[in-house]
């Protein structure tokens, strides 16, 4: 058997691996911009096609596809049931910036029926998107405030903790589909 | 790199681990028909091997039955709960599952000497131990507490911030891994496989009873672990599988229980509490100093 030496060093050994594994995890983000070509002179008119209300079961994928022309995702881990969810996908550096709801490419209101809501967007064009959403709790149609924190939930493409504010660069999506996450602060 | 990247859902991880875990199992009733016809050939089949195959499965069915009853919504609660408190968010790619898998792997590699060196830990451990033989039915032979025994060793992982769901895969990865050494039909694979990963024929060092292979090669899916940190032993003599007190009988029951029950034993007859203390934390083989006991093996 090894010494107690040997074990004890074994166990750091093993601690700096596992920590270090962990955060080269953490700087490991899913990708998101595979899509590099932007046709600015794409419909805008995009329709909601469908809205889901389900969890996504392995074997979706094969089941039922999404198809590689739609703009399709799904936010996870919305914890209270009131008011609708509204979701903004936005096509350009500017209007995602300044949240100029003229330069929406697509706005839904989507009922809530469960912890996720699942949305897919036809005739879109091809990206790239940024995409924010918030739960309209007080069915005031914003994001409501206290102080300088949303008391709502809120969400959005690359946000990876609540706290984050993506540039357009970092919060761009592609078609295809996407997982988010609702937060909440309060 | 699309595929490598793209973010999964808990279900999709899910249900990976089911449908690995569920065909491999399958899988390994058909490759159990080929060790049976190795047997066969050599000369080797017996009523006590067909009987142990038997206990093996019965053990699991036991092992299964407890997990379904106690522990699993206990562990499953506790991953939950420790992931609110998770230092990072990790997000779930086939790279980071990668990660996970690897790092699952070093704390098996713990989980496993802890098993083997702490007595406690031991009395369930050894029911896995406990066979003759060496097959993959084997790998399937559970002691009644394995199951609760991985959890203190993977709630770093999830508080470091892998999704629990991803950590339930990995460690069930690692054990699936695992569960394809448990064979006598191959010998030793390349050398540079046999640096690196885990081999049936490391692994049966790890099942031997000989005193060289005592407490040898704990890794699941890699074996440098054991390189690293000392508990290495090449596959020379041949192997003599099973306890080193061989529990002689071959019937589920006391292949299910043997291990509390020596260990209550020994609890029992040590003198003093903290010897008794002792018996509980200390590798198997220790005697409390300067005492004879009068327990009969």
């Amino acid at each position: 058997m090894p010494s107690f030496k040997q074990t004890v060093a074994g166990i750091a050994v093993s601690t700096v691996i596992v920590i270090g594994g962990a955060y080269m995890a953490y700087e490991m983000p899913s990708i998101s911009e595979y899509v590099v070509s932007y046709d600015s002179s794409s419909s805008n008119a995009a329709t909601v096609s469908e809205i889901v209300r389900e969890t996504p079961e392995f074997g979706d994928v094969a089941t039922n596809p999404v198809s590689g022309s739609d703009l399709s995702f799904t936010i996870h881990g919305i914890e209270r049931s009131y008011g609708k969810v509204i979701v903004m996908v936005y096509g350009d550096e500017d209007s995602y910036r300044n949240y100029d709801p003229n330069g929406l490419l697509a706005y839904e209101e989507l009922s809530i029926n469960s912890g996720t809501v699942t949305v897919s967007f036809e005739n879109i064009g091809e990206g790239p998107f940024a995409i924010t959403f918030f739960q309209d709790e007080d069915g005031n149609g914003d994001l409501t405030l206290q102080g300088e924190y949303p008391i709502e939930g809120y969400g959005g493409s690359g946000m990876k903790t609540p706290y984050s504010e993506p540039s357009f660069e970092k919060a761009s999506v592609g078609l295809g589909s996407h997982n988010f996450k609702m937060h909440y602060l309060k | 790199m699309k595929l490598i990247f793209n973010q999964l859902t808990d279900m999709e991880i899910y249900g990976w681990e089911a449908f690995i875990g569920d065909w491999l199992f399958i899988f390994s009733f058909a490759f159990l028909a080929l060790e049976f016809l190795r047997y066969g050939l050599r000369e080797k089949m017996s009523w006590g091997l067909i009987g142990d195959v038997f206990t093996n499965y019965i053990t699991l069915g036991a092992f299964i039955g407890i997990n379904y009853l106690i522990i699993g919504g206990f562990y499953v609660g506790v991953f939950f709960y420790v992931s609110e408190y998770a230092i990072w968010t990790i997000e779930t790619n086939w790279a980071t599952v990668a990660i996970c898998i690897i790092l699952a792997d070093i704390m098996y590699y713990w989980q496993h000497r802890f098993a083997h060196r702490v007595n406690v830990a031991w009395a369930t451990h050894t029911v896995h131990h406990s066979s003759p033989h060496f097959n993959i039915s084997v790998a399937y032979r559970f002691g009644p507490l394995d199951g609760v025994l991985p959890l203190p060793f993977y709630i770093p992982l999830v508080l470091l911030g892998f999704n629990p769901f991803v950590v339930f895969f990995a460690e069930m990865f690692v054990q699936l891994y695992q569960t394809l050494l448990h064979t006598e039909g191959f010998g030793k694979f390349p050398r540079i496989i046999e640096k690196v990963m885990n081999t049936p024929s490391h692994h049966r060092v790890h099942h031997g009873s000989n005193n060289k292979y005592l407490d040898k090669n704990y890794g699941g899916i890699f074996i440098i672990w054991d390189r690293m940190f000392g508990t290495f032993a090449e596959e020379k003599e041949e192997v003599v599988y099973g306890l080193v007190t061989p529990i002689k009988r071959n019937d589920p029951f006391s292949a299910f229980f043997h291990g509390f029950y020596r260990l209550g034993q020994k609890v029992f007859y040590t003198k003093g509490l903290f010897n008794k203390i002792g018996c509980l934390i200390m590798p198997p083989g220790w005697e409390p100093a300067h005492q004879k006991r009068q327990i009969k093996q």
